[in-house]
């Protein structure tokens, strides 16, 4: 009888595990995430699907990131934001909204329909459009509006551009507070006939930018009736890069001009509103690549000339910039030197000195100011260079013999390099601008070595009563920390502090009893920065406690316990949680119990900050190997090396 | 998903009632005049509960059960009784809520030193389990409805199967003595109350087979590991007459594991069901 019943059973069985099957492995493909999430500094609640392919988080599918926060609004403002779009395989991919806003409010309420409504006043940015593998396409909209009472106010920036696959294409768009843009471009994306941006005030002032398949021909300026045209680039040039629209774009317009002696504002029109918009533009691209991947550009084409810089020439540019940087910097800290400047009115070789130094920033290093900025820009390569370092010193390279006059009654005095006759100034190469860089350099440099020694000794009587002031604030704090956070400490901890407040005490006391002024600064120098590191060090044992606390809990996973249908913490990584709270911690605090010394002091400091650095790193990456090795091992150095070389190995 | 379940359900439900059943002619037992009590007998259970990860939403339940019974001649401790293998899938609702199905192979041995008959027979069941947790204070407390059915077979040379329904109903709470919650480290105490209810054509005037009360301390090892120990008082009517009423002491020894091998984990972000 019960033979027909045990013939159903297994097939019974059977057939109730085959149907689960399909659902676990469903499970496993896209997921979904609800909760808090950060991206840049953007924080605030999410919604997204994902999967996970080789341990990397893709998102694939709807996404959305939102924060506003009432409580903020009303208390002072807030910033608030949306982003909503959805990505294919980590791209993004599908209609996108970014919204951005700032907005203050009077905390006045009204209830309507049965909803408190509370008015807001401020601004808000708003991008609408889609994108498609990641870029651009079909029209894009970006609006900067100003609202008041949570009405619009008016539009401070819009821009209208229709893309295809990134390209832009047709006509486009751009408006703000005093200017209307329009252009078109060809279907490649070049910038093409003409481009005009309109004065909102007065409509018949305008600026045109003529374009032919890109290359800049003409600009055209119509203001209170008069018609300025500035001839650009004439096609004569023997080749063309084409590169797009930005900001480098403009300064290479505005340089080559400089070289016809035109002078040209970028800060208005045309440059003004492409340039907010590549603002804006960036901002979205940003945001896109730190979660997914996107090239989200306006890339607007151009044609520019190109002239093309050998491996000597870039060599020469890099140094220049290098030695330019360097003889600004100590010529303006020499000029702003208090003591230079009150010498400067009773010493006539000091006063010499400076009027020198006012010299060659005036004549040797302001006018290479927009070279040194190209060059920093690598946007030199689209401008003629011989061309260019001819309008740097319009009268010619300035002098080697920088004279000054002192006053009325004086005669002008000279200062030249002892090697003047090694520098040669002549031609308009890159070799020459290099000469003189290094001659304004080697001239500061010498004249530095000629002050240094009246300087320092007024200096030094000043800086010892300087220096034992904070000495004695330094210790005084020390000693106020010490006293207030013992008490959290473990005893190998607090014998750590001890012998700190112990080596502070000491080091004060032999810096008292010292008497040769020199020597007596030195020291004293020595110990203000070991000092500093005292502080630092003191203040982070009196932070363990809080650091363990922080280690602890990193290590902790969220387990689901069936039995007791309860979430649990589970502590995970307990061999190198271990490691760091039983091998290397008591380490650390055994060197600062046997002598501290201000090296000790620093060894423990950077270990303190590196450990804990690596123990936050080290949760998240794989450590089954780390772990094994762990094992065994007690010494703290070689696990200090185990875990630098995990972690070295992981980042490969 | 539910749909499938109520399926199978539907399937089981019918198969365990169109079986016919020709039960043994069998003499009729008198009732006493008032209801008897047996001494007494103590066993010993050793438990292991595997709660085995498979899927987000699905575990692997693995019982084995070891259970000891007095006999004449090893009083107390008792020689093995019963060898139980318990196995379901199941299937987690929610973090307060669970289900699962599977089947029962227990293994009788016959602990009557005197008898001449078989020393070991086979004992079969499908059950179905639904379970639901409220936190309680800093307590658990556990509603959990089992139902069995239930294929066994006496010692004696050849004799049938007999089919029966149980019915149970256990009420259990978890509180935590050294910790405000249940968490790792943690030891609790857990009373519990179950009633077993029975129900078939053998089943005559003994509805109520089981009724069980437990005490149990146990400890958390850690969220994947416990171990508790207990005492149970065991009583319930004599399949054979309804008057008369067996009783039990049971130490009871318990290990609950709860591993999840998957290799989606540690990921970020972070999901628990459905938080």
């Amino acid at each position: 009888m019960f033979q027909c019943y045990k013939k159903f059973l297994l097939p019974c069985i059977v057939f109730i595990i085959t149907l689960q099957l399909p659902q676990l492995l469903v499970a496993q493909e896209n997921q979904r995430y609800t909760g808090n999430h950060k991206i840049g500094s953007y924080y605030g609640k999410a919604d997204y699907q994902y999967f996970i392919s080789e341990q990397d988080t893709i998102l694939d599918g709807p996404f959305k990131l939102q924060r506003s926060n009432l409580e903020a609004l009303l208390e002072k403002e807030d910033a608030s934001f949306l982003f909503q779009g959805s990505f294919k395989k980590g791209i993004a991919d599908g209609l996108w909204k970014f919204q951005f806003g700032e907005f203050k409010s009077d905390s006045k309420t009204e209830v309507v329909d049965y909803e408190y409504r509370v008015r807001v006043t401020g601004i808000q940015d708003e991008g609408i459009g889609s994108i498609v593998d990641g870029k651009p396409n079909g029209s894009w909209k970006y609006e900067v509006n100003q609202i008041v009472d949570s009405k619009l106010d008016k539009a401070l920036f819009k821009s209208n551009i229709t893309f295809e696959n990134g390209v832009p294409q047709r006509n486009f768009q751009m408006e703000n507070e005093k200017a209307v843009l329009v252009g078109r471009f060809l279907r490649n994306g070049l910038a093409h006939d003409e481009w005009s941006s309109y004065d909102l005030e007065a409509i018949e002032n305008t600026e045109s930018w003529f374009f032919e398949e890109g290359l800049l021909k003409k600009i055209q300026i119509v203001e209170e009736g008069r018609t300025k045209n500035i001839t650009v680039f004439t096609g004569h040039e023997d080749s063309f890069e084409i590169i797009n629209i930005d900001k480098s774009y403009f300064r290479i317009i505005q340089s080559f001009l400089a070289t016809q002696g035109i002078s040209f504002s970028l800060n208005k029109g045309l440059p003004n509103l492409i340039s907010t918009n590549e603002n804006y533009y960036n901002k979205i691209d940003t945001l896109l690549n730190l979660v997914g991947s996107a090239e989200f550009k306006a890339q607007f084409k151009v044609q520019v000339p190109y002239f093309a810089i050998d491996s000597l020439e870039s060599s020469e540019i890099r140094q220049i910039t290098a030695d330019y940087s360097e003889a600004i910097l100590k010529a303006e800290r020499l000029l702003n030197n208090s003591q230079l400047n009150i010498l400067k009115r009773s010493d006539t070789d000091a006063l010499f000195y400076y009027k020198s130094l006012e010299n060659i920033t005036e004549n040797f290093l302001t006018p290479l100011k927009p070279f040194v900025e190209l060059g920093n820009n690598n946007t030199l390569q689209f401008l003629n260079r011989s061309e260019l370092i001819k309008q740097l010193w319009k009268n010619g390279k300035p002098s080697k013999e920088i004279t000054v006059t002192l006053d009325s009654l004086t005669k002008a005095k000279s200062f030249v390099l002892n090697n003047a006759d090694e520098f040669n100034f002549d031609g308009n190469s890159i070799n020459s601008v290099s000469e003189v860089v290094r001659y304004a350099k080697n001239s500061i440099t010498e004249i530095q070595n000629k002050l240094s020694a009246q300087l320092t000794s007024e200096e030094r009587a000043q800086a010892l009563i300087l220096l034992e002031e904070d000495l004695i604030k330094q210790n005084e704090s020390l000693g106020k920390l010490i006293a207030n956070t013992k008490d959290s400490l473990n005893p190998k901890e607090q014998n750590a502090l001890k012998n700190i407040e112990q080596l502070a005490e000491n080091s004060l006391g032999k810096y008292a009893t010292s008497n040769n002024p020199q020597s007596k600064l030195e020291y004293g120098q020595s110990i203000a920065s070991c000092f500093d590191k005292l502080l630092t060090l003191t203040n982070k044992i009196s932070d363990l406690p809080q650091q363990k606390r922080i280690i602890n809990s990193l290590y902790q996973d969220a387990i689901w316990n069936p039995f007791m249908a309860t979430v649990m913490d589970e502590e995970v990584k307990k061999r190198i949680t271990t490691a760091y709270f039983k091998n290397l911690l008591p380490f650390f605090m055994q060197q600062l119990n046997d002598k501290v010394t201000c090296e000790t002091v620093e060894v423990v400091l950077s270990q303190l900050n590196e450990v804990h650095l690596q123990m936050e790193q080290l949760r998240t990456v794989d450590t089954k190997k780390l772990e094994r090795k762990l094992r065994k091992e007690e010494d703290p150095k070689e696990i200090m090396k185990l875990f630098s070389e995990h972690l070295t190995a992981k980042a490969k | 998903m539910k749909k499938n379940y109520a399926i199978i359900f539907l399937l089981l439900f019918l198969l365990c009632f169109s079986m016919t059943l020709w039960s043994q002619e069998k003499e009729k037992e008198e009732l006493p005049f008032e209801s008897k009590y047996k001494d007494p007998t103590t066993k010993v259970w050793v438990n292991t509960y595997g709660n085995i990860r498979i899927g987000k939403r699905f575990f692997w339940d693995a019982q084995t059960h070891f259970r000891f019974q007095e006999t004449l001649n090893t009083p107390y401790v008792g020689q093995i009784a019963q060898i139980y293998n318990r196995h379901a899938i199941g299937y987690i609702y929610s973090k307060k809520t669970n289900f699962s199905l599977g089947g029962v192979v227990r293994i009788n041995f016959n602990t009557d030193e005197e008898s001449t008959d078989r020393n070991v027979v086979p004992e079969w069941r499908i059950w179905h389990q639904y379970q639901f947790a409220m936190p309680f204070y800093s307590a658990m407390i556990y509603h959990r409805i089992r139902i069995e059915h239930r294929w066994t077979q006496g010692f004696a040379e050849n004799s049938e199967y007999i089919f029966r329904n149980r019915w149970r109903y256990m009420f259990r709470a978890k509180v935590p003595l050294n910790s405000h919650k249940l968490k790792a480290k943690t030891l609790y105490v857990s009373p519990e109350a179950e009633l077993i209810m029975q129900s078939g054509k053998q089943v005559v005037a003994s509805p109520m087979e089981d009724l069980r009360l437990t005490t149990t301390l146990g400890y958390i090892a850690t969220p994947r590991l416990t171990f508790a120990a207990g005492m149970m008082y065991s009583m319930g009517q004599d399949l054979s007459n309804g008057g008369i009423y067996k009783q039990g002491w049971t130490m009871r020894f318990h290990m609950y594991f709860s591993p999840d091998f998957r290799k989606v984990k540690n990921k970020l972000p972070e999901i628990h069901l459905n938080d």
